[in-house]
């Protein structure tokens, strides 16, 4: 058959029927419109089904397959077709809290203990220097441009330094389920593949004592401190999670070592527990997760290979699901009135980022791969970014969600740019492949069993 | 506290179903934890622990649930291949079904009277009696095809008895469908604009597009992940049709199913293959969510349909099977002798999934009652069924042995 006969035939005359039937659905206002169980289920069928055209899509163009969910989810989504109201996406946020869940349990379970403490001279090096020089950077280039800023207030400069420190606290994060969804989709391993995924991952624990701080800094500044002191809430947010995350994980290992079957089924009936445990308690449901894989991985008998096997088999209906929502949700109206100002965030940010790593991979003489191509994998902003938006929003009501609409834009930049930049650094470092390439190593240098000797 | 409790209950009941321990072996309950109704009971047990906390968390795996109920339809639908049905006798498919047809009218015409009389509205009795009537046609072949396979069921005798028993409850699903479309077809809500018998229609005509939808989609070249995600989306998408315009989505998505498998290719086994790895989780929510629904629900209406799904339907099934039970011509390898609709007791998912959608559409008491009738019955007829399947095995067995008179 003709491949574009082909193509036609079983991708979009199929997509087609879809959205026609989504589309007359819509208009003739036939059945449920608003929110609830009815609603999201074709939501989540029709995302899913427009996912598997987009990311087969972008993985002819080489991009990653996560900007191929990005792109349709902005398509389809409240702010561009409005073919799926935000009705419809809110009643899915149990399925995102799942997917964030086993996106962290993921990165738990690559990462190796034994290579943290090899290397961790070397990641906090690289973590601080970069925390630095973009904390350092956002909040100067905030306050020598405030006078662009319509939220803050001329002559008032105590306060646009709070913002400005808020600001650059944000501008820290780097999205941890991106980084591991770039990972996954092309079976990347090797020095920048490790470097840029522990970094993440320290500097999200970091981020969010960091962010904490800020908050309460700010707080006490404005004169609107809460009763409950720091240090409190940080042991109790971190120590918590931590606690949590350590008893998912003996949970895992136990089920790993004497059930060890349809283990996919049961780690996504863990993370959905994990999610609504973390809700619950007001705990970070990343790190919760993130715990409990560095512990199978690293403290249970039975090594995690188990579970990123079986994460593997289930993880890309999650990424499609959790990128497709993302970009669903990305609001370009917000990203059309903001983007002067995004966009000179964004390229401060950026500058910001490639100065931070450059200095950071010199002082911890990382190897050349790394100097050179680091910085891209940490463009990519998503999730955490959006949670810690939303706080701002709420911990300061008369200026903050104007600082979240900012934010949000630059969100929507970097959630599609983040992706492509790390698809790239990893190719030019040669890592694409290489777990595939190592498996397949590992496989013919294992001699055959005694079994197979005498059978064959 | 009661989070952990909860979680612990529910880490520990994944344990039980995917090893069993030796002890609960040993009570004879292993068909109970392998059906899931001991995620029914489980369900339950969450229910009474915690009173209404439990329902944020039904709420909030709502879409789960209504695909699950897409799965299971779609699992149901794709059975019905022509090519496989034509091997079978037209008049051995009338044999077969006719024990479903009794207890679907007899249950379902008990079930709309005690429901009027418990003072529910016309229209809704009408709709609860036919679902209580899907539930009663449908049954669950899954213990007829392992005894199948120990040694009680390996005469040539029973072995056909059982092949007549597992027919029976394959092709049942049929006249549950029927039942599930017209009780959804009678409950409408007033917004609609086009009148209930149109808006079935479409949805039938809707069905069938998204069965050749999936079929269009089957057919271009993916990995296996990749059809995992298809297969997740298709189902989804048929799941959420069917809940948007207040259908059963197991009754859409059986329909679907049907249209794709008797589309040229076989291309439904890729679809199957795949998806088959989330059939577990599917019915382990199912389970559960059903028991978080009926647990507490009390009434003599409830104990009355009980009594209809239990007695009723055993009686109905008894009478149309021992009307029927004679040689089947042109079909040597089944067999309806007498009693052979004693291996038609347990209940199929089927009706347990149409019975759980009746409820999250309306959400109203008769639709509850519905849904706990139908539960608790699953679970007693669960409890009894491997006693009258293998009494009957043993039956005809005994009676196609010489006896030793007849040897001299």
């Amino acid at each position: 058959v003709n491949p574009l006969v082909d193509r036609l035939l079983h991708r979009a005359l199929p997509l087609l029927l879809v959205v026609g039937m989504m589309l007359l659905l819509r208009l003739t206002g036939v059945g449920v419109a608003g929110s609830g169980a009815q609603s999201t289920t074709i939501a989540i069928g029709f995302l899913l089904t427009c996912a598997y055209i987009g990311g087969k899509l972008a993985a002819r163009i080489k991009l990653p397959r996560i900007t191929g969910f990005l792109l349709v989810g902005i398509a389809v989504g409240p702010h561009v077709s409005g073919l799926l109201t935000e009705d419809m996406l809110l009643a899915g946020a149990t399925v995102e809290e799942v997917a964030v869940a086993l996106i962290a349990l993921t990165a738990g379970g690559e990462l190796r203990l034994d290579w943290v403490r090899r290397e961790i001279r070397r990641l906090l090096l690289i973590t601080f220097s970069e925390l630095f020089v973009v904390v350092t950077g956002v909040i100067s280039v905030v306050l020598v441009t405030r006078g662009w800023f319509p939220f803050i207030p001329q002559g008032d400069l105590m306060r646009a330094s709070v913002i400005a420190m808020v600001i650059g606290a944000v501008a820290v994060a780097n999205s941890p389920t991106v980084a591991v969804a770039v990972i996954a989709e092309n079976e990347a391993d090797g020095p920048l593949t490790r470097t840029v995924l522990g970094v993440t991952i320290v500097k999200d624990v970091i981020l969010i004592v960091l962010f904490a701080i800020a908050i309460a800094v700010a707080k006490e500044v404005l004169g609107e401190a809460d009763a409950v002191p720091l240090g409190w809430t940080l042991a109790r947010e971190i120590g918590g999670s931590v606690a949590l995350g350590i008893a998912f994980g003996l949970g895992i290992s136990a089920f790993l070592r004497y059930v060890g079957r349809d283990t996919p089924v049961f780690l996504l009936a863990a993370c959905l527990a994990m999610a609504r445990l973390s809700s619950m308690l007001h705990l970070e449901t990343l790190l919760v997760a993130l715990t409990a894989g560095v512990w199978v991985e690293n403290f249970s008998a039975t090594k995690g290979d188990g579970l990123i096997k079986a994460i593997e088999r289930v993880s890309l209906p999650v990424y499609a699901l959790f990128f497709a929502a993302a970009g669903a949700k990305v609001n370009l109206g917000v990203l059309a009135s903001l983007w002067p100002l995004a966009l000179m965030l964004c390229s401060a940010r950026a500058v910001c980022v490639w100065t931070g790593t450059w200095l950071g991979t010199r002082l911890a003489r990382a190897e050349p791969v790394v100097k050179r191509y680091a910085w891209y994998g940490f463009i990519s902003q998503a999730g955490v970014t959006l949670a810690l938006s939303a706080i701002v929003a709420r911990s300061f009501p008369d200026w903050g969600p104007a600082v979240q609409a900012l934010i949000i834009a630059m969100i929507a930049v970097h959630e599609l740019l983040g992706p492509i930049g790390f698809q790239y650094a990893l190719r030019r470092a040669g890592e694409i492949g290489a777990q595939r390439r190592g498996s397949q190593r590992a496989d013919a240098s294992t001699p055959p069993e005694s079994g197979a000797l005498s059978t064959g | 506290m009661k989070e952990l409790i909860l979680v612990a209950i529910v880490l520990g009941a994944a344990i039980v179903f995917w090893r069993p321990p030796k002890r609960v072996r040993r009570l004879g309950a292993d068909h109970l934890v392998s059906t899931g109704h001991a995620f029914l009971l489980i369900g339950a047990l969450i229910a009474l622990l915690f009173g209404a906390r439990w329902l944020p968390v039904t709420e909030a795996v709502g879409p789960i649930v209504a695909f699950v109920a897409g799965w299971v339809g779609f699992a149901t639908g794709i059975r019905f291949d022509r090519r496989l049905l034509r091997a079978v006798p037209i008049r051995a498919l009338g044999f077969a079904l006719a024990p479903a047809i009794s207890a679907a009218i007899v249950v379902g015409a008990a079930g709309v009277a005690v429901l009027y009389l418990f003072g529910t509205p016309v229209a809704e009795a009408t709709a609860g009696g036919l679902v209580l009537g899907a539930a009663a046609a449908s049954s669950g072949p899954t213990l007829a095809a392992v005894l199948r396979t120990r040694r009680a069921g390996r005469s040539a005798q029973a072995r056909s008895t059982l092949r007549m028993v597992e027919l029976s409850a394959g092709i049942d699903d049929l006249v549950v469908l029927l039942f599930s479309m017209l009780a959804f077809a009678l409950l409408r809500p007033g917004s609609d604009p086009v009148a209930p018998f149109w808006l079935v229609a479409l949805s039938l005509l809707g069905s069938v597009v998204l069965g050749l939808t999936i079929w269009l989609f089957l057919g271009g070249r993916a990995r296996q992940d990749e059809r995992l995600l298809l297969g997740l989306a298709m189902i989804a998408f048929t799941a959420g049709f069917a809940s948007w315009l207040h259908l059963s989505p197991a009754a859409v998505a059986a329909i679907a199913g049907m249209a794709l498998v008797n589309l040229p290719g076989d291309r439904a086994a890729l679809l199957v293959r795949t998806i088959r790895r989330v059939e577990r989780m599917a019915v382990v929510i199912l389970m559960t969510v059903i028991g978080l629904h009926a647990a507490g629900v009390r009434g003599w209406a409830v104990v009355a349909l009980i009594a209809c799904m239990t007695l009723l339907r055993f009686g109905a099934k008894h009478v149309a099977g021992e009307a029927v039970s004679r040689p089947i011509p042109g079909a040597p390898g089944l067999l309806a002798t007498s009693r052979w609709t004693y291996g038609l007791v347990p209940q199929g998912t089927l009706g347990l999934v149409i019975a759980l959608s009746f409820f999250h559409v309306w959400r109203d008491a008769s639709s509850l009652a519905v849904l706990a009738a139908v539960a608790a019955s699953s679970l007693l007829n669960e409890l009894y069924s491997p006693w009258l399947l293998l009494a009957l095995v043993r039956r005809v067995t005994a009676s196609a042995q010489p006896r030793s008179g007849d040897a001299t």
